[in-house]
């Protein structure tokens, strides 16, 4: 009896530092090391940093992306992609922008705005879990024709800056934070619950783990990949909104570089491109290492030509060291 | 002087060849010799040593001791490359042909005629092939990509490679396992032009019928030791399976005869058919029982249980679970009907490697580890999976770690936890002691018999015999797609059992 409870006690001590060795190993961690060195380094060396002002317009910056970087991780873990996401988000604001044009109620703009951007994820999902198409290859052809639409759309009826009532709504703050910032919040913590907890959700890793056998087990593979898609480019709606509200008129050239960005920011936060890994923890510390990066070549005065340069060598760097390591087992 | 006349009229001769593995005699001192002209066949149950013999003719294994002559000389076989200069041609079960090419461009990989610049001459190319093919009496374009052919035809085709290379010697791994019928008669037909071209041929089956349709003679192995070499007209099939077998009856009186109740039927199969795969499959399943379906590669056993789980779909048949006829063409339809699935191919269709345990045991039941508003409740998962550890007796530290670090048999543990954890009352077990250790084998067959005694119907597929003989209530045989009969399992009388699938299984007459 008396062994028994000490070999009880001798696991649960053997669990704890096997927890603590699993935190360590992760990607997210070694990325949020790097995100507090970098921040430490800027508050110390750069004038006029640590200050409110600051971390309200990193926040802006952050914000609207994070909801991308969301959907993207969510596919990611599925074994999925998604290229278009950058054609969504302008196509939701052109749609809205026609919309405003022809003086439709603010609201129900927006509303048929976000509308288009949906309908452009099912459109993805349904190329890729219906018909069969590689996702990389559907959203290549989705991200050129999305991109067309919206170029068409605004082509035909020129940009309108956004009604009195949505410049409100841009000036709307609480706590000194703007509401699309707070809406950030709610979204992570709700798909943070929904990935880790859901049922539904919890199906996404099995899918991108082995998708032979998540069908096996009875899960839905090709409703789960739709749903994914989905999510993705509703989430990338809403941010095309949020951009048009956030500027106060829509603009041609929204999100040209977003997929790229934000695939590059979810690798680096840990997920794997063949699935199965990854976390909106670290997806949102990837993206916010990048979003740093941008704020600290202003704040030192390094041309931004660098940015580039310096991101792409940190997503090198990220996954050559989880390679070697994984390697090494 | 009869010794050397003998040794140079002898295309091969294998002389006192071994070959010991970690722990395993896999050939001791196993000789035989090949005539030029000559199908020579080679048989042994699994394990009786005609692979490892096949690779070291092949130079894919090294002999630890033994010798091998060719046309009376001597020959040392270190690689694959050796071997096929001697002339010696393997046609392994698993083909080696690329799908994306053409035919020509396969029968002559690397070694395409090319012109002065060292460009690949395509005409050339193609009449070389046509020709080959031709005296092949091979009719196929050359043109075709070699993953249009049917299955038969990219047969045809990795002889004529080996033949392209001037084989004198050629060694066929269970050709016919994926064959159907005219498809083996073309083969045969190739095999009889290659023979008359002075062509040595050894030939490895199963199928005891065909051995006595086309070879000239054939030596019998078991447990790596050679029994005979016979004249096929001095033989017959019923001496032929005599001797295959040979082993000690104790071995199967480990299992616990129980009377199936037999009075309930759970789940039965009306003229379930499914092209080329199986037809006009009709059986019952009745609660409690484990109804044993043996047959040997390619019987259409797997193809069968994939099609009933929903995973393939299916021609025409129908389905009754407690006499009520139900569609099933998912496998979460099969779940929800309480049927579970235990697949031979743990890797790539069963488990999630690079997920923990606990993640993997709960895989297809996921939905009982939600409260009311769909949240997954994590401790509920991890102390299932901690129940599933200690009842399977999983070797690990915790039901955290990853599946793809375990050993082999673990995984396997893993995999029946899967399943056993979903509490179905049907459950498809295909093949689950592949290449397990003793032990764990006995314990999984323990947990199986547990289950049935709990009135859960068990299907188990397996291709040892012994196993099937164990726990099996009833057996099913099946012999290329058909089910050829249903057998009540006869616990006291092993050795004819054994003999009645055997026959059964190679498409012979049960009654000899």
């Amino acid at each position: 009896m008396e062994e028994l409870k000490n070999k009880d006690l001798m696991i649960n001590e053997n669990y704890a530092i096997r927890l603590l060795k699993r935190f360590v190993n992760q990607r997210e961690f070694s990325v949020t090391i790097l995100f507090i060195l970098l921040f430490v380094a800027l508050s110390l060396t750069a004038r006029n940093f640590f200050t409110f002002e600051t971390l309200r317009a990193f926040m802006l910056a952050f914000s609207i992306d994070a909801l991308i970087a969301i959907g993207m991780v969510i596919l990611l873990i599925g074994g999925g992609f998604d290229l278009s996401v950058g054609s969504i988000l302008a196509l939701s604001g052109a749609v809205m922008n026609l919309f405003l044009h022809f003086n439709l109620n603010p609201f129900l703009s927006v509303f048929l705005g976000f509308l288009a951007g949906v309908l452009a994820g099912l459109i993805n999902g349904l190329l890729v879990s219906r018909i069969g198409i590689n996702a990389l290859i559907a959203t290549l052809a989705t991200m050129g024709i999305y991109r067309s639409l919206s170029l068409i759309t605004f082509t035909s009826v020129g940009t309108k800056s956004i009604p009195e009532v949505l410049n409100k709504l841009a000036d709307f703050r609480i706590l000194g934070l703007e509401f699309y910032v707070w809406l950030m919040f709610l979204i992570v913590i709700l798909f943070s619950i929904g990935l880790n907890k859901s049922r539904f959700l919890r199906q996404v890793y099995y899918m991108g783990g082995n998708i032979d056998s998540a069908r096996l087990s009875g899960m839905n593979v090709k409703n789960l990949t739709l749903i994914n898609f989905l999510i993705t480019g509703s989430l990338a709606s809403l941010a095309g909104i949020l951009y048009v509200i956030r500027f106060r008129a829509a603009s041609v050239s929204l999100g040209t570089n977003t997929a790229l960005d934000v695939i590059t920011a979810v690798i680096i936060g840990g997920a794997s491109l063949y699935g199965g890994r990854g976390s909106i923890k670290g997806a949102l510390t990837g993206l916010g290492l990048m979003v740093l990066i941008q704020t600290g070549l202003v704040f030192w005065g390094v041309d931004a030509n660098w940015q580039r340069l310096i991101v792409g060598a940190i997503l090198i760097l990220a996954v050559s060291i989880d390679v070697l390591t994984r390697r090494k087992k | 002087m009869n010794n050397t006349i003998n040794k140079i009229d002898k295309l091969l001769e294998v002389k006192g060849i071994s070959k010991t593995f970690p722990g395993v005699n896999a050939l001791s001192k196993v000789g035989f010799d090949l005539n030029s002209g000559e199908i020579h066949a080679i048989i042994g149950e699994n394990g009786a040593g005609k692979s490892t013999l096949m690779k070291i003719l092949g130079g894919v294994e090294i002999e630890d001791e033994g010798e091998i002559y060719l046309n009376g000389k001597r020959v040392i076989l270190n690689s694959s490359y050796e071997s096929r200069k001697y002339g010696i041609s393997v046609v392994y079960q698993e083909l080696s042909l690329f799908p994306n090419m053409t035919v020509a461009e396969n029968i002559y990989p690397a070694r395409q005629p090319v012109n002065k610049f060292n460009l690949i001459n395509h005409r050339l190319l193609e009449e070389k092939s046509k020709e080959l093919l031709n005296l092949l009496d091979v009719n196929i374009s050359t043109r075709k990509l070699v993953g249009d052919l049917l299955a038969g035809e990219k047969q045809q085709i990795e002889i004529a490679k080996a033949i392209s290379m001037d084989s004198k010697v050629l060694i066929l791994d269970e050709p016919t396992s994926s064959l159907s019928m005219n498809e083996i008669k073309k083969l045969f037909n190739l095999l009889l032009k290659l023979k008359s071209n002075k062509v040595g041929i050894i030939y490895i089956s199963h199928h005891l019928n065909e051995i006595f349709e086309i070879c000239d003679r054939v030596t019998i192995l078991r447990d790596g030791k050679k029994i005979i070499t016979k004249d096929i007209g001095e033989t017959n099939e019923k001496e032929l399976a005599t001797l295959m077998l040979g082993r000690e009856v104790s071995e199967y009186s480990e299992g616990v005869s129980k009377s199936a109740l037999r009075d309930k039927v759970i789940l039965e199969l009306k003229n379930f058919s499914k092209k080329n795969n199986f037809k006009n499959i009709n059986f019952k399943l009745y609660k409690g029982e484990i109804l044993g379906f043996f047959g040997l590669i390619g019987s259409g056993r797997t193809e069968l249980a994939r099609a009933l789980f929903g995973i393939d779909p299916f021609d025409n048949g129908e389905i009754f679970l407690n006499d009520k006829p139900i569609k099933l063409d998912d496998p979460g339809k099969a779940i929800k009907q309480s049927i579970g699935f235990v697949t031979d191919d743990r890797k790539n269709i069963g488990l999630f490697l690079s997920m923990s345990i606990k993640d993997n045991i709960v895989a297809p039941s996921l939905y009982k580890y939600t409260n009311r508003i769909g949240l997954i409740n994590d401790s509920k998962i991890k102390a299932t999976a901690e129940e599933y550890i200690k009842k399977l007796k999983i070797s690990t530290p915790s039901a955290d770690r990853d599946v793809i670090y375990l050993s082999g048999g673990n995984q396997q543990k893993v995999l029946m936890g899967q399943w056993f954890s979903t509490n179905s009352n049907i459950l498809i077990v295909d093949e689950p002691t592949r290449g397990i250790d003793v032990g764990t084998k006995a314990e999984i067959h323990n947990l199986l018999e547990v289950l049935a005694n709990s009135g859960v119907s068990i299907i188990l597929i397996s291709s040892e015999i012994p196993e099937i003989l164990k726990i099996s209530d009833r057996i099913a045989v099946m012999h290329k797609g058909n089910l050829i009969n249903i057998f009540d399992n006869d616990k006291s009388d092993p050795k004819n059992m054994e003999k009645l699938l055997i026959f059964n299984a190679s498409g012979l007459d049960s009654k000899l």
